[in-house]
């Protein structure tokens, strides 16, 4: 038994290590993401209050807008990361980890290193861009809770990223499905918080099962929550459960597709 | 000559085949510009808190389609030489007695007929559903403006395929400079929302000038005054072509490497 635990955390150990190898082999990336955020910031910013421009001035609208950034960088990110396993089959590598009895799941936590540091250099790039351009000072309403439903969410989206990726895993162009999914998601789950919206929009995005992991976090931040922080928390504690039990069901049921039928695919 | 011609054939035909192996990817590409002003018209609508005015929605959708252009237009000739350099195939283009010129007009053709396609579908669909067939003249008219703001472009296309071949991986010399072409252009918000000296950008590069032109065409009517920066902008189509040969000459031919 406790052989077994330790054959996992290292496996666990091993990825992480792959995944910081993985984001310093890619040093133009990193110079990259620093020049080009505050641009796509502005852009996102300004193509959405071209419709309310009067807003621009609005603290309480921009303080929202700019944690709905963070989120879909944080969505968005952790979409590429369940997109990336199509290659990760093209090069052969997911019969071996199939073989080494690793996880998919376990697999992504190393390429999730990546996406935690892209998310965190994208957060504090929107910081010093609120500060600097919109004067505007971002702080954390509520920095433990914040602290909770953002591990909570990454939980998440490592086990949605495994269903998604499981799911566009045979797909020739899984791309454009992220490239769709990444606009979709944010929108769908409380990164502008649904008290920015009318009452119809809102009454839709509350069904969102996504509302209940993203929407905690801007909440946490802006200090707005629409219900009790508790329930908030129980309710996203019970999605991460349901996404690593869905996750861990297609997971089986793709090694045992690919073991009967000989190709890596549920369909 | 026939042989110029056949080299730009053989070009043209291999690129008109890959684009027809990805069918999807050219209904996605359409798709996008709706995606997006309908994402921002969605969250405009919320916040706004009334229903936003559709020509908004017009001037964005117009924008995001030129937007979607500019960036394929930026990057296409990068990832030809990326790709060329991964298949094998640029070396063997580079050893064949092909003029780099012709490569160069072959593929531009091929980019500017996707890119005026996919202009000509989203842009009729968005001024019927806007402005009603009595646009639909200016609208065609703004396709030629739109035509001749295409040479700028590539060369800025030609300039980043040169520092592509410097840098070996494009996407890391593609990102920033997406950024910044998007954010100072003024494709989706008027570029006076812009501090100044991100204004001054968008103003030295042809973008703000194919995406102001479109849109005064179909809405307005061509204005020759606002055309006065083309003659300048055609500097860039030089320029391309110059730094592009350069590099190239050093780089590829002389030393046989690419990167540094």
């Amino acid at each position: 038994m406790a052989g077994n635990i330790y054959k996992k955390i290292n496996k666990i150990f091993a990825e992480i290590g792959r995944g910081f190898a993985l984001w310093k082999s890619y040093k133009i990336f990193i110079i990259s993401d620093f020049i080009s955020t505050p641009f796509w910031i502005y852009f996102f910013i300004l193509a959405i209050l071209i419709y309310a421009q009067h807003l621009l001035n609005d603290k309480f609208i921009l303080t929202n807008l700019m944690w709905g950034l963070f989120m879909f960088f944080f969505i968005s990110s952790f979409l590429w990361m369940g997109n990336s396993i199509v290659l990760v089959v093209q090069q052969g590598i997911l019969e071996n980890i199939i073989l080494t009895n690793t996880k998919i799941s376990t697999h992504l936590l190393g390429r999730s290193v990546v996406s935690v540091i892209d998310v965190t250099t994208g957060g504090i790039i929107l910081i010093l861009m609120a500060y600097y351009t919109f004067n505007l000072t971002l702080y954390i309403a509520d920095p433990l809770f914040f602290a909770i439903f953002l591990i909570l969410a990454f939980l998440f989206f490592l086990f949605f990223s495994t269903i998604y990726s499981i799911l566009i895993v045979a797909t020739r162009s899984p791309w454009i499905i992220t490239n769709i999914l990444q606009f979709i998601i944010p929108f769908f789950s409380g990164a502008i918080p649904i008290q920015m919206f009318r009452g119809e929009i809102a009454n839709v995005i509350i069904y969102s099962p996504f509302f209940y992991i993203v929407g905690p976090v801007v909440a946490a931040a802006t200090g707005y929550y629409i219900m009790d922080k508790y329930l908030l928390l129980i309710l996203a504690s019970i999605m991460v459960l349901i996404a690593f039990l869905i996750s861990n069901y297609l997971e089986k049921l793709l090694i045992k597709k690919a073991l009967k039928e000989g190709k890596m695919s549920l369909f | 000559m026939k042989r110029y011609i056949n080299q730009f054939l053989a070009i043209f035909s291999v690129e008109m085949k890959a684009l027809m192996r990805q069918a999807g990817q050219f209904g996605f590409i359409i798709f996008l510009p709706f995606l997006f002003s309908f994402f921002t018209f969605g969250i405009g609508a919320g916040i706004s808190g009334s229903t936003p005015s559709l020509e908004i929605w017009f001037y964005q959708i117009i924008g995001f389609t030129v937007l979607t252009i500019s960036l394929i237009f930026a990057e296409s000739s990068a990832w030809y030489v990326r790709q060329g350099l991964l298949t094998g195939r640029l070396e063997y283009l580079l050893a064949s007695p092909t003029h780099p010129l012709i490569i160069v007009i072959a593929t531009a053709l091929f980019n500017s007929i996707f890119a005026l396609s996919i202009f000509f579908i989203v842009g009729m669909i968005a001024t019927i559903i806007v402005y009603g067939v009595l646009k639909i003249l200016n609208f065609i008219l703004s396709i030629f403006i739109l035509t001749l703001f295409l040479l700028p472009m590539l060369g800025i296309n030609l300039i980043i395929a040169a520092l592509t071949i410097i840098a070996k991986e494009p996407e890391g010399i593609v990102q920033p400079i997406n950024s910044i072409i998007t954010a100072t252009s003024g494709f989706v918000y008027p570029i006076t929302l812009l501090p100044l000296f991100l204004q001054s950008l968008g103003r030295s590069l042809p973008f703000h000038y194919a995406v102001e032109n479109v849109r005064m065409t179909i809405i307005e009517f061509i204005n020759l005054l606002y055309l006065y920066p083309l003659p300048l902008l055609l500097l860039y189509f030089i320029a391309g072509i110059v730094i592009y040969r350069l590099l190239e000459d050093n780089f590829i031919r002389k030393r046989g490497t690419y990167g540094w």
